[in-house]
């Protein structure tokens, strides 16, 4: 639990006397007045000092460095196993609708869609790893040994990407049947094209627009599950960092890391965003205009 | 009845879930298209033509329900085929024009990839490249400059006119017997419009089967069928020759629609109210007990409370009237 | 009259059914948690320690030998209430900024729209993690705190509907007839604006709620002895391996809510905008 009290206090433990405290806080800068820290703070970033550890005096920015792979892992483990599940069953759903099938993905989905991703965790590590003993209980793995590391991170990155299967086949469901009732498919059945390539080809890849939109902002909450499930699985990386750095108001180290996450954030929007230029020919051509079209 | 009709359907009935309930669409309509003729469908909004056209192509929304006592293609009796064997036809014997080129073309596909596509149904065992280029060359010969090239692009790099040049060049590519074209040049500007008439007259020499036009435009169809069909209401109302039934209107609504329209060398007093029809279209989801144009019709009596039968009158003219 | 078509539509999915009937028996229990408790909630017996379900404790109890049933009852309360004022505060100081920038110079406009970004730069347990790990914890911080990130979704959507109405030729008339401007706004501006409230409102609730009961788990939310279910679910983490009973109950209480909130919010949505909605 949080133990109260400033950093200083927190650090010294033991030694804390007023004149101790007073010392270590204007050696950190903490006396100085909050806009003024924060204008420090951000100066200082720019240039990429991130300020150093309070504990190890070790710079910041090489603590985030040597953590980020690690949430990096998990974090694209588990989009990669949401999509990987999660695009086939909305798929099914929308060429069955109202089905069973359908019915029967519905109704899970929207239980794991509500559940939070560390509730999922904590059973999932009580039901796999506890109980059934089929995976590791805490930890990443030895380091060098991908297979290990692998191992490791299954769990964690299902806990995580539970919620976006639902989320996801749910979203491909309704964009594909909107998809599946355009002119334009219309066209394509109309000249006897078989159903299987009129979907795939032809519908897949416009209802894919909308579910990446949300993935782009599903990277933020994913982020936020990896913090729970770094913490609860006992893994190194960003969100264990942080929060250890928050349990002994260890400021650098948090300040770092949320920036680290958040551009994280802010460049995974981006891509997502260049990739509409990617799959939407119409979006390029509004990106580089070319000569106008002819009559 | 003529012998060699090359599509015959009798009693289609189509109607449309929603939510007041089943909109009736289409009521027993009876349809003859005649081999190697041009047919005209003429209507107001409403009047079913589009439906009608999707419902011969077996087209129709997920939540449309469709029925016909008899539906022939070329002598052969599709009621009693499967749907898998009814929708072979489509892309190799029947083939669509669609009103709106800008929404029936795929916006991520280029051109060529969609006419290559359209064409497999037809030519199964032909190699890509060949009906790549079999495309290109029917896109030179519907008007599009530089076809080769603009294979490639995409059809939002097109203008209106263009896409429905693209559009007629799909459907020409499969060779049908039966072409169906839906309001193509309702979308388009008047100069377009003129163009796009004008390569749809050419090339009706190229098709070795019938043509289906729809639209709202008498003067189109008088321009370019041999044979017209009036709707009103979802149901055909008269039948004949272009020139037989513009001439000599045999049904009320028929005089009203020719009266109405404006001929720019009209030599009637300009201040003078332009012609029209009273009231509004029947309502789908309540449609009318008796003639379905009863409410409207200035000759309207006692007898037209009842569906009027449809008359038979010499040389393929029918028409659905209780005067005659 | 609006209210009860609005009732009705939502009954009429079985979904939209069961999640009013849980978020009514949540409002319940929260509201009367003292009716539905068996045990006090912070009363200790250390000889009853993590027990299993009973007839006398039916969740068991915790590493204290508090009464599990009885901590989730009273925790009903911590996750309902906290939603609600974060609910309420996020509303009222979104919307006063969002018709402030509708209405002032650009360069106010240009700043709160910047506020705006910059919160929604953060994936939103990131921001109320940092704004805790700075400004401490506790319950009346955790609703400050949380409030902050739910601003910029009501700020951007008074402002869009102020901006739409404020140019309209009847807001012109009624301030030529004297009607005072406030009163104009608000008369007109309301009903608009109600319905996208209210569908954003309760789809941000089982967000909140989880929220709040992540940062109690990691410890700085709500603090002890206020029995959050965040805070019984890291009690049951910590001693996974002696009781799992703990993580069970607070998990499925948790999961309990957040889906009976999702499920109304969904069929609050189809009911209230059906352009929001996905095509069936």
């Amino acid at each position: 639990m949080l133990i109260p009290g400033d950093p200083a206090t927190v650090l010294l433990g033991s030694r804390a006397t007023p004149e101790t405290v007073a010392a270590l806080n204007a050696q950190m800068g903490l006396n100085l007045p909050l806009p003024e820290r924060l204008f420090q703070f951000l100066a200082r970033a720019l240039t990429g000092n991130l300020g150093n550890d309070v504990l190890s005096g070790r710079p910041v920015s090489l603590m985030l460095l040597e953590a980020l792979p690690n949430t990096a892992l998990l974090a694209v483990t588990s989009i990669f196993m949401a999509i990987l599940v999660g695009f086939p069953l909305g798929a099914v759903s929308a060429l069955y609708p109202r089905g069973l099938f359908d019915q029967v993905i519905a109704f899970i989905s929207v239980g794991f869609v509500s559940a939070p991703s560390f509730v999922s965790s904590i059973f999932l590590l009580l039901m796999f790893a506890l109980w059934l003993n089929w995976f590791p209980v805490l930890g990443a793995g030895d380091i060098g040994d991908p297979l290990d590391q692998l191992w490791h991170v299954v769990l964690p990155a299902v806990a995580l990407a539970v919620t976006w299967v639902g989320y996801i086949a749910r979203l491909l469901r309704s964009s594909l049947l909107e998809v599946l009732n355009e002119p334009y498919v219309r066209t394509m059945r109309a000249y006897g094209v078989p159903e299987t390539v009129v979907v795939m080809k032809y519908a897949l890849k416009p209802a894919c627009i909308p579910t990446l939109a949300i993935l782009g902002m599903g990277v933020g909450e994913l982020l936020g599950g990896a913090v729970f499930a770094e913490v609860i699985f006992n893994r190194p990386g960003l969100g264990s960092l942080i929060y250890g750095a928050i349990e002994l108001r260890n400021y650098p180290v948090v300040q770092g890391g949320v920036v680290v996450i958040v551009l994280l954030f802010v460049l995974t929007n981006l891509l997502v965003d260049l990739s509409y230029a990617w799959i939407d020919p119409r979006v390029r051509a509004k990106l580089a205009p070319k000569a106008n079209a002819t009559k | 009845m003529t012998l060699s009709a090359l599509l015959s359907i009798r009693a289609l009935d189509v109607h449309y879930a929603t939510e007041r309930g089943p909109a009736q669409v289409l009521r027993g309509v009876d349809i003859d298209i005649p081999e190697n003729s041009v047919v005209g469908i003429v209507g107001e909004s409403g009047s079913g033509k589009s439906t009608l056209a999707l419902a011969i192509m077996d087209l129709l929304p997920p939540n449309a329900t469709q029925c016909a006592a008899s539906y022939s293609f070329e002598g052969e009796d599709l009621v009693a085929q499967t749907l898998a064997e009814r929708r072979r036809l489509r892309g190799t014997e029947m083939a669509m024009i669609f009103q709106d080129p800008m929404s029936s073309l795929h916006p991520l596909h280029a051109i060529g990839t969609q006419m290559v596509d359209t064409q497999r149904a037809k030519y199964p065992g032909v190699a890509a490249g060949e009906l790549w280029q079999r495309a290109s060359a029917m896109l030179t010969r519907v008007g599009v400059p530089d076809a080769a090239a603009r294979m490639s692009r995409y059809p939002h790099e097109f203008s209106g006119g263009m896409r429905q040049r693209v559009m007629i060049a799909m459907a020409l590519l499969v060779q049908p017997k039966l072409l169906i074209a839906d309001e193509p040049t309702t979308a388009l500007d008047a100069t377009i419009e003129a163009q796009i008439i004008e390569l749809l007259s050419d090339v009706r020499r190229d098709i070795r089967g019938s043509v289906i036009l729809i639209s709202h435009s008498l003067g189109l169809v008088a321009d370019l069928c041999d044979h017209v069909i009036v709707m009103y209401g979802g149901k055909v109302i008269e039948v004949g020759k272009v020139d037989d039934v513009f001439s000599r209107p045999q049904h009320p609504y028929t005089e009203a629609l020719l009266a109405c329209e404006i001929s720019p060398w009209q030599t009637s007093d300009p201040s003078a109210p332009l012609p029209r029809i009273r009231g509004s279209p029947p309502d789908p989801v309540e449609p009318p007990v008796g003639c379905v144009f009863a409410a409207r019709c200035p000759q309207c009596f006692d007898r037209c409370s009842l569906p009027p039968e449809t008359k038979w009158l010499d040389s393929g003219r029918a028409v659905a009237c209780w005067l005659r | 009259m609006m209210g009860r078509q609005l009732l009705f539509q939502v009954m009429a999915t079985r979904a939209g059914a069961f999640g009013l009937i849980v978020v009514a028996l949540l409002l319940a229990v929260a509201i009367f948690s003292p009716l539905f408790a068996s045990y006090n909630p912070n009363a200790i017996a250390p000889i009853d320690r993590l027990q299993g379900p009973s007839v006398v404790h039916f969740f068991g109890t915790d590493q204290l030998g508090r009464d599990l049933y009885s901590r989730v009852v009273y925790g009903t309360r911590i996750a309902v209430g906290v939603s609600v004022v974060v609910m309420s505060i996020s509303l009222g100081i979104g919307m006063l900024m969002g018709i402030v920038a509708a209405y002032a110079p650009r360069v106010i406009d240009q700043l709160i729209l910047l506020i705006f970004d910059i919160i929604n730069s953060f994936p939103r347990l990131i921001l109320a993690l940092a704004l805790v790990a700075v400004l401490g914890a506790g319950l009346s911080n955790v609703i400050l705190l949380i409030s902050v990130v739910f601003i910029p979704q009501f700020g951007r959507v008074a402002r869009a509907q102020t901006i739409a109405i404020r140019n309209s030729l009847f807001l012109e008339a009624e301030q030529v007839l004297g009607t005072q401007p406030w009163r104009i706004l608000l008369h007109h501006l309301l009903p608009n604006i109600i319905g996208p409230i209210f569908v954003l409102s309760s789809m941000n609730i089982p967000v909140v709620i989880t929220i709040e009961a992540g940062l109690s788990f990691l410890g700085v939310g709500v603090r002890p002895p206020l029995a959050s279910w965040g805070g019984l679910l890291h009690d049951g983490y910590t001693y996974l391996d002696q009781s799992p009973w703990l993580a069970v109950f607070a998990g499925l209480a948790l999961i309990f809510a957040t889906l009976g909130f999702t499920l109304l919010g969904e069929a609050l949505r189809d009911a209230i905008d059906p352009k929001l909605r996905q095509p069936q």
